[in-house]
């Protein structure tokens, strides 16, 4: 790919801060934003936490009466584009808008709004049926909303995936800029929290259990992600939304813009295995330079994704490794993206947070190196790893540009 | 240098039957498909038509899936699949890194409907209904049916979806990113959207007749189109079948409404003539426009609009049709239906019509194909989709001759 485009805006709306100086300071300080869930009833349930954002007004950020009856998800997208192209410098009313595309991953998209216009159906018949809310609860509302609000006119779409659709997305935007010879791509996922979706992963075993008389710290027994860990037992329900400002290299060092990192290259597979994951990170001679922002979400494949990165990289060395999963919860298809973001940052600020994957390792991922604090080290490469439940994900490499 | 693409198989089921054959002379012959709803109630609707599939029977022996754990639109999606490869000659054969990319509005919307009820209904849901509920499952059952380890895209731009699916693919191909690649698009009839378009009140009480005058809305049907897709060298190297080529893409976005088009047509417009440059021809060069036309006030006048902005004088004689007027809209599916249709009348030398035409609309003024059986020499094909979120792509495809 050759690092023809590069990330030159973040934007980011998680349960650990909205923005990106606030998302990047609950890194830091490892702050997680996993909460006893509010906005539905978890009474009887077998889990109670959830990565929830709260206190968030879209108004304060897009004051803009089009967006205010919008799913939470497509708020939380709109959000995100809007910090993605402020951070980047750019203004979009000043741009010629049919050279600018939009890519956004999804995985349940609007299924609180899904769920009510289908539960009024049902209990009440066609005439309940709500024009408004039909018309922003279908997958690609997010985007749709998103393309209207900053005049994105190049190509708007919405991929549809698991945990590695915000990679997938990315993968995507790449290619539309080539394809529609587009200056600039906006890309992101987009998830928000919903009682369906949390009976549905707890029904199937998913979720983090925990238990209702006793409240335990995280990283402890109990409820709580574990990526990684021996005695990991599923993933706690995240959401929110991160969004990132893709350009093309050249044009963004003419125009003087920060550039995080270069997309280095990505690599999709339905079903990954050490097999056909060989090769995906030849160029990197000293793993000391690495940077891993994983994806492990404490389910299965967890250790797949460690036996991967550890046949590609061990040989040359210990990389780094974080994972932002504790910290903003399981968020699908904004969860690649998020990573991504954080990565790029990593790389662009030379700073390492602090690890959060420490006690009770698996063995196929201790030969890495976890840092206790943060460190000043001016990293290389960030590999972005994401495994879908059906043992679908990407690799993608971003590379220091500074 | 480009690699060219050309089309090696189709698929296709729609109300008027499944597979090719069926499809195409209903088609010719300007069949009507479309019927009162027979599998939900319709009694509460303002709409009560639509094109419904009857009596899919799904047949076909697994390897690797169970079909009590599929969603009607998985079984459509592996007969139409099984269809196109056969035709290709790669039944059993698909090569594993052949990429799967599909576009969808619903997935598995009828699996989830019926979980959903039950628990508004306060009655014991089965989980095994959400197997293959969520829309990137379908493409993610298909690789694993076939073998398939690389790549399986969903792509969900409302009705413009199919359409992109193809025109990724065949990205994905001319770039050299892959050899082989099966594209499509498909939904299922589910009350979910027909209550949604009916409270929009996008749907006709009468009849879909797209670009005429009195039309007042569309009407929803059901249905998967798949293409195999396949680098020219390689389908000549291995004496398939060529089908027709692909020579053309383009697409943009409106940023305007979330359901309603961008009245100038400028946005589709844009899809138009990116296809058009892509394909190196220009607006004479086309023979047929296979419309997207979906019968409602709004999208005709838009795209009647685009077509006279990018093909100018030419706009009063190029052949238009809208083949939903027959089977109805099939979102997701429409685009990939309407590329399977327009290849194949290409092939045949005769255009679809757009049946119920009958009032001339001076908004839309272009020649519309009001007659069935009309012969013709098309050469070259243009097919447009436009989708809820100002997504629009159009695809060109070129006899193989």
């Amino acid at each position: 790919m050759s690092e023809e485009f590069v990330i030159t805006g973040i934007g980011v709306v998680s349960p650990a801060g909205i923005g990106k100086e606030a998302f990047w300071d609950s890194l830091i300080n490892c702050k997680a934003g996993i909460k006893d869930i509010r906005c539905f009833d978890t009474k009887n349930k077998k889990s109670r936490l959830g990565g929830e954002i709260r206190d968030f007004d879209l108004d304060a950020v897009l004051p803009d009466k089009r967006f205010r009856r919008a799913a939470n998800v497509s708020k939380y997208c709109l959000a995100s584009a809007k910090f993605a192209i402020d951070d980047a410098g750019l203004d979009s009313t000043k741009w010629d808008g049919t050279k600018v595309g939009l890519v956004v991953g999804v995985t349940h998209s609007a299924i609180n709004y899904s769920r009510e216009f289908h539960a009024a159906l049902v209990k009440e018949g066609p005439l309940s049926a709500s024009p408004m809310i039909f018309s922003d609860s279908v997958l690609n509302a997010p985007a749709g909303n998103t393309s209207i609000a900053f005049n994105v006119k190049g190509a708007t779409h919405t991929i549809v995936g698991g945990v590695p659709a915000g990679l997938h997305a990315i993968s995507y935007a790449i290619k539309i800029m080539k394809m529609s010879n587009l200056d600039m791509c906006l890309v992101g996922g987009a998830e928000e929290l919903d009682s369906l979706v949390f009976d549905t992963y707890s029904r199937f075993g998913l979720l983090s259990p925990g238990d209702r008389f006793q409240i335990y710290p995280q990283g402890e027994q109990g409820e709580g992600m574990k990526p990684f860990a021996i005695d990991r037992n599923g993933f706690v329900i995240g959401e929110g939304a991160c969004v990132l400002m893709l350009e093309k290299k050249k044009a963004a060092i003419e125009r003087k813009a920060t550039i995080y990192a270069a997309i280095s290259s990505i690599h999709t597979a339905m079903s990954l295995t050490t097999e056909n994951c060989s090769g995906i990170c030849n160029d990197i001679p000293d793993a000391a330079g690495i940077y891993l922002s994983t994806g492990a979400n404490g389910t299965a494949n967890d250790s797949t994704e460690a036996k991967i990165l550890k046949k590609e990289i061990a040989k040359n060395g210990k990389p780094y490794i974080g994972n932002i999963k504790p910290i903003v919860g399981e968020c699908f298809a904004a969860s690649g993206i998020m990573q991504a973001a954080s990565a790029a940052i990593v790389l662009c600020k030379g700073v390492i947070p602090p690890s959060t994957i420490r006690h009770n390792l698996i063995p196929e991922i201790q030969w890495v190196r976890f840092n206790r604090f943060e460190e000043k080290v001016k990293i290389k490469t960030a590999i972005v790893s994401s495994i879908g439940l059906e043992g679908e994900g990407s690799f993608l490499t971003l590379k220091r540009q500074t | 240098m480009k690699h060219r693409v050309v089309v090696t198989g189709m698929g296709i089921i729609t109300a008027l039957g499944v597979g090719k054959k069926e499809n195409i002379s209903g088609i010719l012959e300007g069949q009507n498909a479309i019927k009162k709803i027979a599998s939900f109630d319709v009694s509460g609707y303002r709409g009560k038509t639509g094109g419904e599939i009857s009596g899919f029977n799904f047949s076909k022996k697994l390897k690797q899936l169970k079909p009590s754990r599929l969603d009607r639109a998985t079984k459509l999606l592996l007969t139409s699949i099984d269809e196109a490869v056969a035709e290709a000659g790669l039944l059993n054969r698909l090569p594993s890194n052949t990429p799967v990319i599909l576009g969808t509005t619903l997935g598995g919307m009828l699996s989830g409907e019926a979980y959903h009820r039950n628990i508004v209904s306060g009655k014991k849901a089965k989980p095994s209904l959400l197997l293959d509920y969520l829309a990137h499952y379908q493409a993610i059952h298909i690789a694993e049916e076939y073998g398939l380890d690389s790549a399986a895209f969903t792509i969900s731009n409302a009705c413009a979806s199919g359409t992109n699916a193809i025109g990724l693919a065949y990205n994905e191909i001319r770039a050299g990113n892959a050899e082989i690649a099966l594209a499509g698009g498909y939904d299922t009839m589910c009350e979910f959207t027909f209550a949604g378009f009916n409270s929009l009140q996008a749907v006709t009480q009468t009849l879909c007749r797209p670009f005429d005058k009195n039309r007042d809305g569309l009407v929803l049907g059901e249905g998967v189109g798949i293409i195999v897709l396949e680098e020219m060298s390689c389908a000549v190297s291995r004496n398939a079948n060529i089908i027709a080529e692909i020579i053309g893409y383009g697409e943009s976005s409106d940023a305007f409404h979330i359901t309603r088009p961008e009245p100038s047509g400028d946005g589709a417009g844009l899809a138009i003539s990116r296809a058009l440059t892509c394909a190196g021809v220009g607006a004479s060069d086309i023979d047929y426009i296979n419309a997207h036309g979906t019968g409602t006030p709004y999208n005709d006048a838009m795209e009647a609009k685009a077509i006279q902005k990018i093909f100018g004088n030419a706009s009063q004689n190029i052949p238009v049709s809208s083949i939903k007027s027959m089977i109805g809209h099939l979102l997701g599916g429409a685009g990939a239906v309407e590329a399977v249709i327009t290849v194949m009348a290409m092939n045949k030398g005769v255009l679809p019509p757009n049946i119920n035409y009958q009032t001339p609309d001076p908004d839309c003024p272009l020649n519309i194909v009001d007659k069935s059986e009309q012969p013709a020499s098309i050469k070259r094909a243009v097919s447009n989709s436009f989708g809820f979120g100002g997504a629009n792509a159009a695809i060109i495809f070129q006899g193989a001759a």
